[in-house]
């Protein structure tokens, strides 16, 4: 693990230098890990690529700003590839502040029918949902976020966010019933 | 609500196995074409892109101003010379046109020797036609009056009025009025009242 985290030191210097091999390197590296935070906001490979791309050039332009005393390259890297997303859901949706919600019955969903389903399965099933709600969903459910992070990082009022959540989750229920059942 | 449920954190955890599209050196192409243009590295030479231009050295600096003003020189000659052949060509006033001084045969003086042209014979001066903007066809105006002879056109020059009077005019103080009158005749007189009927 130390060895692994000094090669990534090792290829960050590279970057700071602009060595074409070193930004390579460290692409490569993080190729895996990048690519399905991408996945994860967009509606196809095409779209994921887009985002991956976009967010490398960023990081490479920017890594002077990368300050290690804050944090992991890892989180940096992750925080510039979620924005990159958000920014691409942004470029084919304007975001709604027509709607809010502050309390709501939870829909059941059994969890045991999405313990059989497969990933791309689940993946199919999110990406269906409007990208709005699509992006709410992810970003609660999977990186973890909280409505006042969502909110801040949408630009929406943590009341829409709360709705686009409970949209998602009842979307998601109505889908994988239909999927069991037909 | 704000409480993770447990079906999302199965959710969270089937995302993360999920597989990967083989796109890596797809998209490294695209991040590197971009990177050549918007931040190049000093090593790498971009095949697509024309060879550059050697930086200009002190000897090519010096060519490059030789060039230049030798081109600054020629331009400034022709532009004299231009505007000298239009200080000739285009007098502001009609020309005087005597015959050579070197002539080395005058005619006698009283001997017609060459016949004035129908033009100057009728006192109608030729209708000028201008071909373009920068080139004149170059007028002969004669009066009709005049007395100059004509051989040809390679025998006359044209000398401007001002400069011909001072040269072959003698200063002669014309007369005043109309001659065969007098102040006398001016001047009027009131009638006598005797004389109205």
């Amino acid at each position: 693990m130390q060895a692994v985290e000094q090669d990534i030191n090792q290829l960050i210097e590279g970057c700071l230098a602009n060595d074409r091999k070193a930004q390579h390197g460290l692409y490569h590296q993080f190729y895996g890990f990048a690519m399905k935070i991408a996945l994860r906001y967009s509606r196809d490979e095409h779209d994921a690529a887009d985002i991956l791309s976009q967010a490398f050039i960023k990081v490479f332009k920017s890594i002077r700003t990368f300050d290690p005393s804050k944090g992991s390259f890892h989180a940096w890297l992750k925080r510039i590839v979620v924005n990159e997303g958000l920014d691409h859901i942004k470029g084919r949706y304007r975001f709604s502040e027509n709607v809010e919600l502050e309390t709501v019955a939870e829909p059941t969903i059994n969890n045991s029918v999405l313990e059989e389903m497969g990933a791309e399965e689940i993946m199919e099933i999110i990406k269906k949902l409007p990208p709005a709600t699509h992006a709410v969903f992810v970003l609660y459910a999977v990186e973890g976020y909280n409505h006042r992070e969502i909110a801040h990082q949408l630009g929406i009022s943590e009341g829409t966010s709360k709705w686009h959540l409970s949209e998602a989750r009842k979307t998601l229920q109505k889908q994988i019933q239909y999927l069991r059942t037909g | 609500m704000n409480q993770k449920l447990t079906y999302e954190q199965t959710i969270a955890g089937k995302l993360e196995i999920l597989p990967l599209p083989d796109m890596e050196a797809a998209i490294w192409k695209r991040i590197e074409f971009q990177l050549d243009i918007d931040m190049p590295s000093e090593g790498d030479v971009d095949a697509t892109q024309p060879p550059r231009l050697p930086k200009p050295g002190p000897l090519m600096l010096g060519a490059i101003s030789i060039v230049f003003l030798t081109a600054l020189l020629v331009y400034s000659i022709l532009t004299k010379e231009q505007t000298t052949t239009k200080k000739i060509t285009h007098p502001t006033t009609a020309p005087f046109i005597v015959p050579k001084k070197e002539d080395p045969d005058p005619p006698p003086f009283g001997k017609k020797v060459q016949q004035p042209s129908q033009s100057m014979k009728t006192g109608i001066t030729p209708t000028l036609r201008q071909l373009d903007s920068n080139s004149y066809a170059q007028p002969t105006i004669i009066p009709p009056d005049s007395n100059a002879l004509i051989k040809d056109r390679g025998d006359v020059i044209i000398i401007p009025p001002a400069a011909a009077k001072k040269d072959s005019e003698p200063n002669i103080k014309k007369k005043k009025g109309v001659s065969g009158l007098t102040d006398e005749d001016y001047r009027i007189e009131p009638r006598k009242k005797d004389s109205l009927p």
